[in-house]
């Protein structure tokens, strides 16, 4: 799948780092959606679909792996953007790609590079 | 058929006097009144140094024998002591005594001190003649170092009971309580231990492994160390058992031919230095986070401040929206990284932003706190309302006035709205492209939604409304 011209679902509460992700993913010719809660990225994907997201692991304290299913179960492929040295992911999501802030535009290029091929 | 004790005493050939506890004399038998040769008058009700007065070791002996009893509430005695006494005719007549003291109860406390003396004058006189005094020193000696040996297994037993460590002992084969002090009984939760077997006494623990642990050292010979080993123990009946972690040793006893005859049980219990260590862990991996937050945060402000400008232009504006999130980092800090005022957060931000501007300022609100991440985001919405007011808006005049408002939303539980009010300023106008500044205002402060944050470009002044969760803790 090619990121240009891709939609794409950006998880993250921190509305800043938001903002920069958000900047850093248009730069690479996608379509983005940026959410900064759990409620409002629920909202978005009952009435839309993405090609690819990127989700912040924690979101106001709480994790984002069941929206990482909902996302799997669409088809939509997805990375994972954390503030955590390192995090283990439930065995199902031990493949998925992980960038780790403050991460930089190659590093998520990469990441979503990698999940589109897949 | 009841046996009249007293009448039993009162015959019997051996001296008995029997003091309260203030040393008085309350009854004595009439072989004590023969071998003191005093009369019952003359001596009942009288203290025991006033109605025989001594002085120097034999005062000291007997003196310290009486408390020894009132203190332990166990009898105590005196192989031999010099105990002159005054006889009928007024002669003074040096006489040798062997007494023993024994507590006598009421109502679980010592009521009495039953002295039962055995005059050994004679046997002493005969030995005198044999060794002058020198027996007498030798007992003495003997008696002196039975005493201290006594305090000194009493100070022992004591030190066992009341040490802060749990210590048990373990003798014979099977484990069985021989010892438990204090810390033990209050750790494992029961104190009807003693001729008990470990696995009778702590039934959980034999699954656990420490059974067969005790066994080894005592086949082996072979003390064992525990460094923070995991223990559940049942510490009241019918309540869950209790999770602890304990460093301990198991040390064996041996006997003179080196066969091992028993186990000391001892050492700490440091569960709460592990919790401790734990939380402290999972606070590092939190700070960690944060400030792996905090720098992407900053490199995000980076990239919007320095994006399309002047190099020069682009620093001003970075270090400042820098300076907005360390203060709000400050203002948290304060709280131990917990929560943050409103208020607080309104004037600080905006003192730092306008400096003197802030007498333009009119600030009115309700008490109401924010979680650190909302603290954070409501101070750089208004760090960038107040650059833009300082640039395009009532600040930038000095008739302009900011009027600023935070309440409790009344509709919504747990939400708060924040308005902030321009007027007195030049004529506003609807910037034409959306700079991070109106970017990040436009989205609120943590919902997210379209329409949480309204900007009005109003001409006579800029207005903007925003609604908000606020931490309820």
């Amino acid at each position: 799948m090619n990121i240009v011209g891709s939609e794409v679902l950006l998880v993250e509460d921190e509305i800043i780092i938001g903002f920069a992700l958000d900047d850093l993913v248009s730069d690479m010719g996608a379509h983005t959606t940026l959410v900064t809660t759990m409620e409002n990225a629920m909202s978005t994907l009952a009435v839309r679909q993405f090609d690819l997201a990127v989700l912040d692991v924690n979101l106001h304290g709480e994790l984002t792996y069941p929206l990482a299913d909902l996302l799997a179960d669409q088809g939509c492929r997805f990375i994972f953007a954390t503030g955590y040295g390192s995090v283990t992911h439930p065995e199902r999501f031990a493949s998925i790609p992980t960038v780790s802030k403050p991460y930089n535009s190659l590093e998520v290029f990469n990441a979503l590079k990698q999940t589109a091929k897949s | 058929m009841t046996i009249d004790f007293e009448q039993i005493l009162g015959l019997s050939p051996n001296p008995y006097v029997l003091l309260d506890t203030e040393l008085v004399i309350v009854w004595m038998n009439d072989a004590y009144l023969r071998a003191t040769m005093r009369e019952r008058d003359s001596i009942i009700g009288h203290k025991m140094f006033d109605a025989f007065p001594s002085e120097g070791e034999s005062y000291q002996l007997l003196a310290s024998s009486f408390e020894q009893v009132l203190a332990t509430g166990e009898a105590d005695e005196i192989a031999l002591i010099r105990y002159p006494i005054e006889g009928r005719d007024g002669t003074i007549d040096t006489r040798y005594w062997s007494a023993t003291h024994t507590p006598i109860y009421r109502d679980g406390s010592v009521e009495f001190i039953l002295q039962h003396t055995v005059d050994v004058t004679e046997v002493e006189k005969l030995r005198q003649s044999r060794d002058e005094m020198g027996i007498m020193r030798r007992a003495q000696s003997v008696q002196a170092e039975n005493r201290s040996l006594k305090n000194e297994t009493r100070m022992l037993v004591d030190f066992f009971e009341h040490a802060p460590s749990f210590t048990a002992v373990l003798i014979g084969p099977d484990h069985r309580f021989g010892m438990a002090n204090k810390a033990y009984c209050g750790l494992v939760g029961r104190d009807d231990l003693i001729g008990k077997t470990v696995a009778e006494a702590l039934p959980e623990v034999v699954e656990q492994g420490f059974i067969t642990l005790l066994d080894n050292v005592y086949q082996s010979g072979k003390p064992y160390l525990g460094q923070q080993e995991k223990v559940s123990l049942a510490t009241a009946e019918g309540m869950p058992p209790q999770d602890y972690v304990l460093n301990f040793v198991y040390q064996p006893i041996f006997d003179n031919d080196d066969k091992v005859t028993g186990i000391i049980v001892q050492g700490h219990d440091v569960t709460e230095e592990v919790q401790s260590l734990e939380r402290q862990g999972v606070l590092v991996n939190e700070l960690n986070h944060r400030v792996k937050n905090t720098l992407a945060i900053v490199q995000g402000l980076a990239t919007q401040s320095l994006n399309g400008r002047e190099a020069d232009q682009g620093r001003t504006i970075f270090n400042a929206r820098l300076r907005a999130l360390a203060a709000a980092h400050n203002l948290l800090t304060e709280a131990y990284w917990s929560k943050a005022q409103v208020e607080e957060i309104v004037r600080v931000t905006s003192e730092a932003a306008v400096g003197e501007s802030i007498r333009q300022f009119e600030l009115e609100g309700d008490q109401i706190t924010l979680a650190p991440q909302a603290a954070v985001a409501l101070t750089m919405v208004i760090h960038e309302l107040c650059t833009n007011a300082l640039k395009y808006g009532a600040l930038s005049s000095c008739n302009g006035r900011v009027k600023v408002r935070w309440k409790r939303d009344l509709q919504t539980t747990g939400c708060f709205t924040f308005s902030w009010e321009e007027s007195g300023g030049p004529a506003v106008e609807t910037p034409q492209s959306t700079g991070f500044g109106t970017r990040l205002i436009s989205r609120g402060i943590d919902q997210g939604g379209e329409d949480s944050a309204i900007i009005t470009f109003d001409p006579k002044g800029l207005r903007y409304s925003m609604r908000a969760g606020f931490s309820q803790q």
